[in-house]
């Protein structure tokens, strides 16, 4: 039997995609929530002070990253409950290959998603104008990194009953490179080297070609 | 190579590692005691005061074997970590589990012991200095792998899940190091470091190296402590540990 | 079929369920054209044998061939050849069934060798194709997930409880299909509970607890 890699790679993207399609409400609940964190932060340190005007930018980012945090647990959870996760762990096709399609989709879904959240997080915030482009890039980029680390974790915790907050403590430690130097590019501002964004750049990369074998190494866990 | 494979697999055995390290485990805690106490006997009583930090810098005595240590148990987590994801023996999936309580414990020391500090040197517990910093993302690290495998039930799958999650963690190590230091200049610039770049006295650095050889020691003592156990428990039912465990109840009476 | 050599052949083997066995030590062949029932309590591991053939779950074992080759090696070359359906229909409910089936034969880079609506007429769910999988009922899902062994060439099917929640009407179908499988020189494995309709020989093969020492 002929067994083609990139028809595996495509119909899992495909699939992904259209699976997220076909359930496009869903992204409504992340996309609500990085709203309500920007609007209880606001409301919490008062509308008026200078401190909401610094702060603008690192609030929107973590807005965005708590709320791709939450859809990580989604990534695994579905297949294994409905043993689809097993055909694709007995599949010919190499694991890797196939998470790596699915990272994809996934940021290009949620990351992505999420980040469309940032104009108007932008907007309640009070966030200067000329610094959002660079907000929008940042988390563009940071958001394929969070996708790795989180596929990785979702991959260690998906044979436990529930991966809730072991999930935060595995996956959200990992997220402070990412943090750092994509807060450091938005508060550095306009004129500033565009270093840190590189750096972000870099590591997401990094991440997005590593992540597929960690966690095919954790799925497989329990396996032969 | 073959022969150091064979001898390496010897004693990987349970029965052959758990009586070679009760051999060596006294050994280890006694040599630890002695340096532990005459280097920091000669830190507290006899170094000469630090010109800057008068009596306070002592404490490096405490903090930095520990910080370092903390980095090394870590990554000496990682590598058994490898080992067990490779050749899936029982022991080097177990000194993953054993070695991660005594890390996390060598991190909070080092916390504690810099927040004892910081409060005369800079007026407050905790001041985010880039090495507190990633101390501090070190110690959710360990808690994020103690976690993990004690959520699974069964302990080897729960030993090999930890392996995974501390190889990725030991790749990510180094930039979260990096990554807080270059925040760390963009946030605050230089503070006064406890244990910086400047030359130290030769009087001052020889009961640190001796507290850093004692930490050593102390880390194998109790590796070893806990391995024992881990074996008993986990071949409670073999006859090597009927065995082990009669002779020495007779031994002792 | 004339070779005399089992397609599949276990010596003491056992499933492992957090280290601990979960039935008593297994010897068993299974030939080309035959197909083999694994009764037993509720909890003696059918389920857990099934998964651990195909390397899902852990296993021990003296001897484990396929097709004459050792495993853990042959591991490959067995799920290249085997089938599983199993207890879950692994069935999304917001795709129609023949995206469903279209889906799981594209993740493992593979062309069907018959339509999708062929497929499904086998299992008794003609002109269902364009219909969502969340409209279906459970036993209709099932029958469906089993659609999925017309589109794969496979030496051996491992169907964890195939008739379960079906009507006789459908059990019968769907036992007779198995029957013109095996009778064709595949080999077959399922679980199951209560009676199987007798258009499909079976050998019995029943599952022991472990004795505990």
């Amino acid at each position: 039997m002929e067994l083609s890699l990139s028809r595996a790679f495509y119909t899992a993207l495909q699939r992904d995609l259209q699976l997220a399609w076909r359930r496009r409400g869903d992204l409504l609940h992340p996309f609500a929530f990085a709203l309500l964190v920007g609007t209880l932060f606001a409301i919490g340190v008062g509308a008026e002070g200078p401190f909401l005007a610094t702060a603008a930018a690192p609030v929107a980012f973590l807005a965005v990253l708590l709320a791709l945090f939450l859809s990580v647990d989604g990534l695994f959870r579905p297949d294994r409950d409905d043993g689809q996760l097993d055909h694709v762990l007995i599949s010919p096709v190499p694991l890797p290959l196939h998470l790596s399609a699915r990272l994809l989709a996934y940021w290009l879904v949620h990351g992505i998603g999420l980040t469309l959240a940032a104009p108007l997080l932008a907007l309640l915030l009070r966030l200067q104008g000329e610094l959002l482009p660079i907000l929008l890039l940042a988390l563009g980029i940071c958001t394929l990194g969070m996708s790795a680390i989180g596929l990785v974790g979702a991959a260690l915790t998906v044979p436990l009953r529930r991966g809730g907050m072991l999930l935060a403590l595995i996956v959200l430690p990992l997220y402070v490179p990412l943090l750092i130097f994509g807060c450091g590019a938005v508060i550095a501002g306009t004129g500033a080297s565009a270093a840190p964004l590189l750096l972000a750049a870099a590591l997401s990369v990094f991440l997005a070609t590593l992540a597929p074998f960690a966690a095919a190494m954790a799925l497989r866990l329990g396996m032969d | 190579m073959n022969r150091f494979w064979t001898w390496l697999s010897r004693y990987a055995s349970p029965p052959v590692f758990y009586r070679v390290a009760g051999l060596w485990r006294p050994w280890l805690g006694w040599s630890a005691l002695l340096f532990g106490a005459l280097s920091l006997y000669w830190g507290l009583f006899h170094a000469p005061e630090d010109y800057y930090q008068g009596n306070s810098y002592r404490i490096i005595y405490l903090h930095v074997p520990s910080a370092w240590m903390s980095m090394f148990a870590y990554v000496a987590m990682a590598l058994s970590g490898a080992a067990a994801l490779i050749w899936r023996t029982k022991l080097s999936e177990l000194t993953v589990l054993t070695i991660a309580p005594i890390g996390a414990g060598f991190t909070a020391v080092t916390l504690l012991t810099g927040m004892l500090w910081g409060r005369p040197t800079w007026g407050a517990y905790w001041v985010w200095d880039a090495r507190l910093t990633s101390e501090l993302v070190l110690l959710f690290l360990y808690l994020g792998v103690i976690g993990l495998a004690s959520a699974y039930g069964d302990v080897r799958r729960g030993a090999r899940a930890a392996a995974v999650l501390s190889l990725v963690g030991v790749v990510n190590l180094p930039i979260i190091h990096f990554s807080v230091q270059w925040w760390n200049t963009l946030h605050q610039g230089e503070t006064v470091r406890l244990f910086g770049e400047s030359s130290i006295d030769a009087s001052m650095a020889w009961p640190l190296l001796g507290a850093a050889l004692a930490s050593k020691l102390y880390f194998g003592w109790s590796l070893l402590g806990r391995l024992r156990l881990a074996l008993i428990e986990q071949e409670s039912e073999k006859a090597w540990v009927h065995q082990a465990l009669g002779l020495e109840e007779q031994a002792h009476a | 079929m004339s070779s005399t050599k089992p397609l599949l052949q276990l010596r003491q083997f056992l499933s492992l369920r957090g280290g601990e066995p979960v039935f008593a030590p297994l010897d068993l062949d299974l030939h080309a054209g035959e197909a083999i029932w694994l009764t037993g309590p509720n909890g003696a591991g059918k389920t857990s044998l099934l998964r651990s053939l195909l390397g899902l779950a852990e296993c021990e074992y003296e001897g484990f061939e396929f097709d004459g080759q050792q495993l853990p090696g042959a591991w490959p070359w067995l799920r290249q050849h085997t089938a599983w359906v199993g207890h879950e229909p692994a069935m999304k409910a917001e795709f129609t069934l023949a995206e469903n089936l279209h889906f799981d034969l594209g993740l493992r880079g593979a062309q069907p060798i018959c339509s999708v609506a062929a497929a499904l007429q086998k299992v008794g769910l003609p002109g269902f194709g364009e219909l969502r999988a969340g409209t279906l009922s459970a036993g209709q899902r099932r029958r469906a997930a089993l659609a999925r062994l017309a589109l794969r060439p496979a030496r051996l099917w491992l169907l964890d409880e195939p008739l379960a929640n079906l009507d006789t009407e459908s059990a019968t179908l769907l036992a007779g299909w198995m029957a013109e499988f095996v009778a064709a020189g595949g080999a077959l494995m399922l679980t199951g509970h209560g009676q199987l309709p007798a258009v499909l020989p079976v050998r019995r093969c029943a599952l022991e607890l472990p004795t505990w020492n």
